[in-house]
């Protein structure tokens, strides 16, 4: 396929909202990925654009042409399913010739094709293929053809590492669409922000302007933030905590006692109670055991306005 | 959507064409009353009692017949678990080559026409002697037909009987009986019942073998309605002996549809 | 363990294990077979003397009456099966999938399944009677002038219609199993590399499903092939089924009786046997 469209897609079971109002595009060669947790309405909305679903309302587009009423077998769209969907009663070479032969490629152009990718596979047969291999396979074909490509997955890694753009979804809403750094370093929502590594999130009580930036109350405490908050939370990553060594000053700096520790390799994760709330930290070290008090600050920036979600 | 509405309905309708009016009209003519017979100048029949079946169920003949067909059931049932257990704990637990063919033989029963297995398994017993009596003879043969679907159902609940279960029990010191009553037993419990009763129904409703053995002193309620379908045909009395036929194995059916679903269910479902 | 020592053991255990079931089938039904083709060969006589021959083979083949019982219920036997099948299998598809209302059409489908087969005779015998539902309302509507005798018609189109009307259900619980076990994404696959609903149909339902449809054509097949009580009810009374032709002949010669037999198990072996090849011969060239 070409360039994809959705406008305004909607999809309704019953009483059950699976996907409300999507509206985005896809630009020729580009790879998106459609994130969020099962249930979110993703695999829902990629069946509507291979064709398997009638949206309830919306109209898709490939390629400039309005397919919305066109049935699976006349678009021109290539689904490769998580079961894989081999037919079992077909050998490799069939399974790989099915669709050739549907879409009426004369017989001596498939066998050229069929050979060609056969001898491929042979190839690859002899480099025991690991799952990441396989997505950077993947990414590879869809970049040497310029392929449109539409991923759909539960997994952030898979998302942050493939996608040009990643949507993350949230029960049936588009709730961000941006590429990966992006999503990481300004969620729009507490639950991109979630869903995107690990955050703190805290809602926003109150706040004052300052010369730069400003003041939010929170029931952690108050903070310093670069910028301004318009909805109704702010966010912070564990991982950005610094640590204070002991009678520093700083901006943002808070108090806190362990309640749990746990050592998994690279880092620490820690729960720590801060003014009787419990927050995560993520430190690459961490000398105190559960129940000292450790002192960290958060940068002007590592404090993210939040936006209300679906 | 409305492709399928319409094939709903025109089912629906064809459903009641190919069940409800069937039945109603066997309902209906087993209600006509004796006094006044019901001519075809009415659409109902004019007098209605259950006189029918007052005088059916009264017969002695049909009282031999029915307990014929009842006590012949469950002998036969029992008769058939007995000869099923060993090979179906054999073709469910013991691998061995040839077993695929050993689970296909078993189903020969099934594939001889019933009138040929009837009329030269009667052939057969006569020249062995086992004809003295008709009941036990009668028995023994819905016994033997009926194998296959009982080494079925078992063989597959034998398989399913976890040994990581058997084993468990033994490491916690149960003695074989103990072993039996927590592991095995819970498995081939819905199994065993579901095989008994698919039996059952079974050799209620065999009608060759009954017919061709039994004949002509020994008679079950098919031999008795197939009589009264020829010679002796009387409308009304062979719509209260099919409704008498019909109806208790629908029951049991749904019973036994059911345990099968429990007890396996590839076989409910018709697969494999 | 303890048996390993001894690797007889195990066997014998088998085989007493398999003697029970097993044992007891292959020697019964072994012996059907066997004294059916002993029998139509002269030997085995109940009345007399063992003679080898092959007079009533000879007698029977030269006879009309058994010729056209052979011919009869050949004709009975596909028909029902291909009729029966042609219907179950586009219900199997259309179910294949649940919706509202699924259960209840598969379940009134399915009831006959229920129902004795001369309990099914005699509902059937009962509309079409002469004063029947069948024939009041052809009456009524003014299509016919008179009541017409539909009960045992020439060309045993009852025998036929009770066939379907007992096998389909059978056929389509077959059917359904297989045509269910093909998930939705092998279909959608299908679908979404550009087969349309013939297509799917040809090149994935159908193979996939070929063994459920040569098990029930088999089935049906043999249950037609033989049958004795819709044709001895409903069917034309200038034409013998060989099962109710077999069931005529014993009365006089066990013999005669067993040719028919041996024919009745010869047919259904041949027949399955060429379900078997054609539905073979369809995996290997009509389908890929």
């Amino acid at each position: 396929m070409s360039g994809l469209v959705a406008q305004h897609i909607r999809m309704e079971f019953g009483t059950h909202t699976a996907v409300s109002d999507a509206h985005f595009s896809v630009a020729e060669g580009e790879f998106v990925t459609l994130l969020g947790p099962s249930g979110c309405g993703k695999t829902t909305l990629l069946k509507i654009i291979a064709g398997f679903l009638a949206p309830s309302a919306g109209r898709i587009l490939m390629g400039g042409v309005d397919v919305t009423d066109v049935p699976p077998e006349a678009r021109d769209t290539a689904m490769c399913f998580q079961s894989y969907a081999l037919f079992p009663h077909l050998d490799v070479r069939a399974n790989l010739e099915f669709g050739l032969r549907q879409k009426r490629v004369a017989h001596a152009e498939r066998s050229r094709r069929l050979d060609s990718v056969i001898a491929q596979l042979e190839l690859g047969a002899h480099l025991a293929k690991l799952r990441d291999q396989v997505r950077i396979e993947i990414r590879r074909i869809q970049r040497t053809h310029g392929l449109t490509a539409l991923y759909v997955t539960h997994d952030q890694a898979e998302a942050l590492s493939m996608s040009d753009r990643i949507f993350v979804m949230n029960r049936g809403v588009i709730e961000q669409e941006a590429a990966p750094e992006v999503l990481y370093h300004q969620p729009r929502t507490a639950f991109v922000a979630d869903f995107i590594g690990a955050a703190n999130i805290l809602p926003v009580l109150d706040q004052q302007p300052l010369a730069e930036g400003s003041l939010v109350r929170t029931p952690m405490g108050a903070l310093t933030m670069a910028g301004t908050v318009t909805g109704p939370a702010i966010a912070w990553r564990p991982e950005r905590a610094r640590i204070l060594p002991p009678g520093a000053r700083a901006v943002n700096a808070f108090e806190a006692r362990i309640t749990d520790r746990a050592f998994v390799g690279d880092h620490i994760d820690l729960q720590v109670e801060i003014n009787g709330l419990i927050q995560r930290l993520r430190l690459p070290h961490c000398p105190q055991a559960v129940g000292e008090v450790l002192r960290f600050a958060l940068d002007l920036e590592d404090i993210l306005p939040l936006e209300q979600g679906a | 959507m409305t492709l399928n509405r319409a094939l709903f309905v025109a089912l629906l309708l064809i459903g009641t064409l190919w069940l409800a009016l069937p039945f109603g009209m066997a309902i209906l003519w087993s209600l006509v009353d004796a006094s006044t017979p019901w001519t075809p100048d009415h659409i109902l029949p004019p007098a209605i009692s259950l006189d029918r079946w007052r005088n059916m169920l009264g017969n002695p003949v049909l009282q031999v017949a029915l307990l014929n067909s009842y006590l012949l059931a469950p002998t036969a049932a029992l008769m058939t678990l007995t000869l099923t257990l060993p090979t179906a704990y054999a073709l469910g637990r013991i691998p061995f080559r040839g077993r695929e063919i050993a689970r296909m033989l078993t189903l020969l029963p099934l594939v001889v026409p019933g009138f040929v297995t009837a009329i030269f398994l009667t052939a057969l017993l006569h020249r062995i002697g086992f004809t003295g009596s008709r009941f036990w003879a009668v028995a023994f043969s819905h016994a033997l037909l009926f194998l296959p679907y009982a080494i079925r159902i078992l063989s597959v609940s034998f398989e399913q009987v976890r040994q990581d279960h058997i084993d468990a029990a033994r490491d916690l010191g149960a003695s074989p009986l103990a072993r039996f009553r927590v592991a095995w037993l819970p498995a081939l419990k819905p199994g065993l019942l579901a095989a008994f009763l698919i039996v059952f129904i079974q050799s209620i409703e065999e009608f060759a073998i009954a017919f061709i053995l039994g004949s002509p002193d020994f008679t079950t309620i098919p031999t008795l309605l197939y009589a009264r379908l020829g010679q002796d045909f009387v409308r009304p009395d062979a719509a209260v002996l099919s409704l008498i036929l019909v109806l208790p194995n629908v029951i049991l059916m749904l019973i036994l549809e059911q345990l099968l679903r429990s007890a396996n269910p590839s076989l409910s479902s018709g697969k494999g | 363990m303890s048996t390993r020592a001894h690797p007889v053991w195990p066997k014998l255990r088998l085989l007493a294990l398999l003697a029970s079931g097993l044992g007891v089938i292959l020697v019964l039904i072994g012996a059907v077979a066997w004294i059916a083709l002993a029998q139509s060969f002269g030997l085995h006589n109940p009345m007399g003397e063992d003679r080898l021959t092959l007079d009533h083979w000879e007698k029977m083949l030269d006879r009309r009456l058994y010729l056209r019982a052979v011919g009869y219920s050949l004709w009975l036997g596909f028909a029902a099966a291909l009729i029966s099948v042609a219907l179950a299998y586009p219900l199997a598809i259309w179910l294949r999938r649940p919706f509202r209302g699924s259960a209840l059409v598969s379940a009134v489908l399915q009831a006959p399944l229920l129902v004795h087969g001369l309990v099914a005779a005699f509902l059937f015998v009962n509309i079409i009677a002469y004063h029947g539902l069948v024939n009041q309302l052809m009456v009524a509507l003014g299509v016919w002038a008179e009541p017409r005798q539909l009960q045992n018609d020439r060309n045993a189109w009852g025998v036929l219609i009770l066939q379907v009307w007992k096998n389909l259900p059978f056929a389509l619980l077959v059917l359904s199993g297989s045509v269910r076990a093909i998930g939705d994404d092998i279909l959608d696959a299908a679908r979404d590399l550009g087969a349309g609903a013939f297509a799917r149909f040809r090149r994935v339902i159908l193979p996939l499903s070929l063994s459920a449809l040569q098990a029930a054509l088999t089935i049906v097949f043999i249950g037609a092939l033989a049958d004795y009580s819709f044709q001895v009810i409903a069917g034309p009374t200038n034409a013998q089924s060989l099962a109710q032709l077999m069931v005529f002949s014993r009365a006089r010669s066990w013999h005669e009786a067993a040719v028919v037999g041996v024919t009745l198990m010869v047919l259904s072996l041949l027949g399955a046997a060429l379900i078997a090849v054609l539905s073979r011969a369809l995996r290997l060239r009509g389908v890929l």
